[in-house]
């Protein structure tokens, strides 16, 4: 609990079109009860101003408050009264499918809002421990994300509750790469969060020690839906990666993640292709890995173009190939060049714990 | 053998319709939000932001007319006069002398 700010709490709302949000402002405003820091219009704001909101009022009519976000604020210490338009049952239903902490309709006086979101700020409680997100990138021209993605994941589920999702539109591979059923799919897993806000193990696939969301065949999920299975999939795994296909480096779930890793062929083309996609890289610093590497002159060429040391070399080998057309587990070889990989993963992870990231 | 009888709600075209009605329902809504928040800015005042400096303690520099500047906290917005808190002294300042608000941090 933050004590310290009792006396006036930081309330932040979900800023809104409807007339109780404007009430509220004012009068909060009016009354100093509570210091408003914040009118937020954007999902990823309150993750990034988590530390400085005690209470978040949000109402049921934004399309992003969802039972999987307000879980996900509630996991970061942050108190959640929802509003939901007064006679509005599945609104009602929807705050309560996120476990708000209050609800009230919007026809209640502003005064006894703003009295309610001063109580809840009383307990703000310590932030939880949240899954790790690592999205697994790489430029055009099917550099190995995908099999990285995997056998990364691979090993990572050995140790920790790993989750890998499928998020490459142009080509989701992942159900036939594993030999899975095509259904349930991504936009099944969302319909799913976003009705009870988390991911129903019923909804996933298992492939060895691994649970896996496989591609939809047709892009149909929007990137709000996406954004609630991670959300919902963070809360329930230690890892969550993401093969997310050939996205810009300024792609918003890069710079949401917690670590990202970037894939890039060891081929003159690749390593420019890399290089660029490192020039717009707007995400936590990535861990390369060069894949079907050549030998000394392609390591300096990957250094000197791309600008970053790998922190995983995997050797060209038919045996990966091999392994990736007839739907096996992640050749032994792969798995072992990933070790350091998955090393530096779990080193950052402990040490952003210890930090108290909150993300 | 005992069957399940078909849930049409489940049927694969009708699961594909809720979709994209909810998909559109969804770009409604965002732009209502995106119209509110144009409203919002529409209708501030200086005032309003030197509160919401105050309230979340932004570290800021006041620009008054005649060329000169105040850095530090928003401690206290008054009627007419916005209280600025250097290392050692508040600055109390008209409202109307304030030209531009610049945010630090």
């Amino acid at each position: 609990m933050n004590a310290g700010h009792v006396g006036r709490p930081r309330v932040a709302t979900v800023l809104t079109a409807r007339r109780w949000e404007a009430d509220f402002v004012n009068l909060a405003r009016a009354s100093a009860l509570v210091r408003v820091v914040g009118r937020v219009y954007d999902a990823d704001d309150v993750e990034r101003l988590a530390e400085q909101i005690d209470v978040l009022v949000a109402g049921a009519e934004t399309s992003w408050v969802t039972p999987a976000r307000i879980k996900a604020w509630r996991r970061c210490g942050i108190r959640v009264l929802g509003i939901h338009p007064a006679g509005d049952e599945p609104a009602r239903r929807l705050l309560h499918a996120g476990a708000v902490d209050e609800s009230l309709a919007d026809s209640t006086p502003a005064r006894q809002v703003l009295h309610v979101a001063r109580a809840l700020a009383v307990g703000r409680t310590t932030p939880l421990r949240t899954g790790c997100l690592v999205p697994v990138v790489g430029a055009r021209g099917a550099p190995g994300r995908s099999e990285v993605a995997l056998a990364l994941a691979w090993t990572l589920a050995g140790r920790s509750r790993t989750l890998l999702v499928d998020l490459d539109h142009e080509a989701p591979s992942l159900s036939l790469r594993l030999g899975l059923s095509p259904r349930p799919h991504l936009a099944d897993a969302a319909d799913a969060v976003r009705h009870g806000g988390e991911l129903p193990p019923s909804l996933l696939q298992r492939a060895g020690p691994l649970w896996v969301v496989v591609g939809p065949p047709r892009p149909e999920t929007s990137p709000g839906l996406m954004a609630e299975v991670i959300y919902a999939g963070r809360g329930s795994f230690e890892m969550v990666l993401l093969d997310l296909g050939p996205v810009p480096g300024d792609h918003r779930l890069l710079a949401r993640a917690d670590q990202a890793v970037l894939v890039c062929d060891g081929s003159p083309s690749g390593i420019v292709r890399a290089a660029r996609l490192a020039e717009t890289w707007l995400g936590p610093p990535p861990l390369l890995v060069l894949n079907r590497a050549g030998g000394g002159d392609t390591l300096r060429a990957v250094r000197r173009w791309v600008g970053l040391e790998p922190a995983a070399v995997i050797p060209y080998a038919p045996a990966v190939r091999d392994a990736s057309r007839a739907a096996a587990e992640p050749p032994a070889l792969l798995l072992e060049a990933l070790d350091p990989l998955r090393l530096r993963l779990e080193e950052r992870h402990a040490t952003g714990r210890a930090a108290g990231a909150l993300r | 053998m005992h069957q399940e009888p078909l849930d049409p709600l489940r049927h694969p075209d009708v699961v594909e319709v809720s979709r994209k009605l909810r998909r559109q329902l969804e770009q409604v809504l965002d732009a209502e939000q995106r119209a509110a928040a144009v409203v919002a800015r529409r209708s501030r005042t200086l005032r309003d932001r030197l509160l919401d400096a105050e309230d979340r303690g932004e570290l800021v520099v006041v620009h008054c007319n005649g060329g000169r500047s105040w850095s530090g906290r928003v401690i206290a917005v008054g009627a007419d006069h916005v209280v600025v808190a250097q290392r050692a002294t508040d600055r109390f300042i008209l409202l109307h002398h304030v030209v531009a608000l610049e945010v630090v941090a």
